[in-house]
């Protein structure tokens, strides 16, 4: 039995695995997603130009989300694109990613430490086109759960671009997450990610997965679990997805 | 060069949230032009600063040839700039090592 976080993965791969192949991508089995869910089947739609169907009961900004022509100027959808060439636009979209979360999950120094690491890690690194960011509130299971994805170089892409050493690309999200960065000229580096895991896995009790290319790792106060993905779980580009439970961390004691 | 110092106040010349890396790159561009020795970097208003803009700033102010004075540093911004000094000092970070591998396929 996979942990939640990596089955909604999965449910993406499922998806774009029964895809036929024809200009509509059917969605109608699905009634619920959640955000690790959504993000990759967003990026599957835009990088296919499909068209979806999608269930009459789901979730209206779901429906919004999947259908760019919807979705511009809904304010109040818990999603939103970064895009590479417009940096002035960041801080903004990051304002309106936290005005839509809740300080309870985390605390909102917390929150900001999360949304600013990773996009800067998605500005620095992937050389993305496209890149989405959702943040959902689920109040009666008691956690938010806030996904990143772009589809950029990947983190073994990166490493291998920067002639670092890895065994697989397992292995190469790994030594992302335990800090080694392609930027590390002095071992100051790579203290974001690994940061992160810190606060929201032992500060906030959360869970944190990551998955890019054919390598994945899921880590909570449990073991920490690594995945080699093979081809039909292979995500072109870089998945980051945490559930936060409701609580309030101290950022300073995990920095 | 003028001897007097100039003050800047960080959260209006960026932002009160100083989140990404190449905004410390871009604020020390800014400092660079200003025609005095020294400079203030006020930091009143400011919520927030990530691990990335600290470090960033840090690694611009040793580069400066100008003497960069902070003021008016709130807790958890003088937090950042503390973790950031010592992991350079104490560069350990948290190891994370999985028990398990486990192939989907």
């Amino acid at each position: 039995m996979e942990p939640e976080l990596v089955n909604n993965f999965s449910k993406f791969c499922e998806i774009r695995a029964n895809h036929n192949g024809s200009e509509y991508l059917d969605l109608t089995h699905h009634k619920f997603f959640y955000p690790t869910t959504l993000l990759p089947t967003l990026g599957f739609i835009i990088e296919n130009s499909l068209k979806v169907r999608v269930n009459p009961n789901v979730h209206g900004y779901v429906s919004i989300i999947l259908n760019p022509s919807k979705r511009r100027k809904k304010s109040y959808v818990p999603f939103r694109e970064l895009t590479p060439d417009d940096k002035s636009a960041r801080d903004q979209i990051l304002q309106e990613i936290l005005k839509l979360t809740d300080e309870s999950y985390g605390g909102i120094e917390a929150l900001d430490y999360l949304v600013y690491e990773l996009t800067n890690n998605i500005y620095e690194h992937s050389e993305f086109e496209r890149a989405f960011i959702m943040a959902q509130k689920y109040p009666k299971k008691n956690f938010i759960e806030i996904c990143f994805f772009d589809n950029g170089i990947s983190i073994p892409g990166n490493f291998l671009r920067h002639e670092i050493h890895y065994e697989n690309d397992a292995d190469a999200i790994d030594k992302a997450v335990n800090g080694i960065s392609t930027k590390d000229e002095f071992r100051h580096r790579g203290w974001g990610i690994n940061t992160i895991v810190n606060i929201f896995t032992k500060g906030a009790n959360g869970e944190i997965f990551i998955a890019s290319r054919n390598g994945a790792i899921y880590i909570s106060s449990n073991d920490p679990l690594l995945y080699k993905l093979g081809d039909k779980y292979r995500i072109d580009g870089t998945l980051i997805s945490l559930r936060i439970p409701r609580g309030y961390v101290n950022i300073s004691s995990y920095l | 060069m003028n001897k007097t110092a100039e003050k800047i106040e960080i959260s209006k010349t960026l932002s009160p949230r100083l989140g990404f890396r190449d905004s410390a790159v871009d604020l020390f561009h800014l400092l660079e032009k200003i025609p005095s020795d020294t400079v203030e970097v006020d930091f009143t208003g400011v919520t927030f600063m990530s691990r990335s803009f600290a470090h960033e700033y840090l690694q611009q102010k040793k580069k400066s040839e100008k003497k960069i004075v902070e003021l008016n540093v709130p807790d958890n911004v003088d937090s950042m700039f503390h973790a950031v000094l010592e992991s350079i000092k104490n560069p350990d970070k948290l190891k994370v090592r999985p028990s398990r591998i486990i192939s989907l396929s």
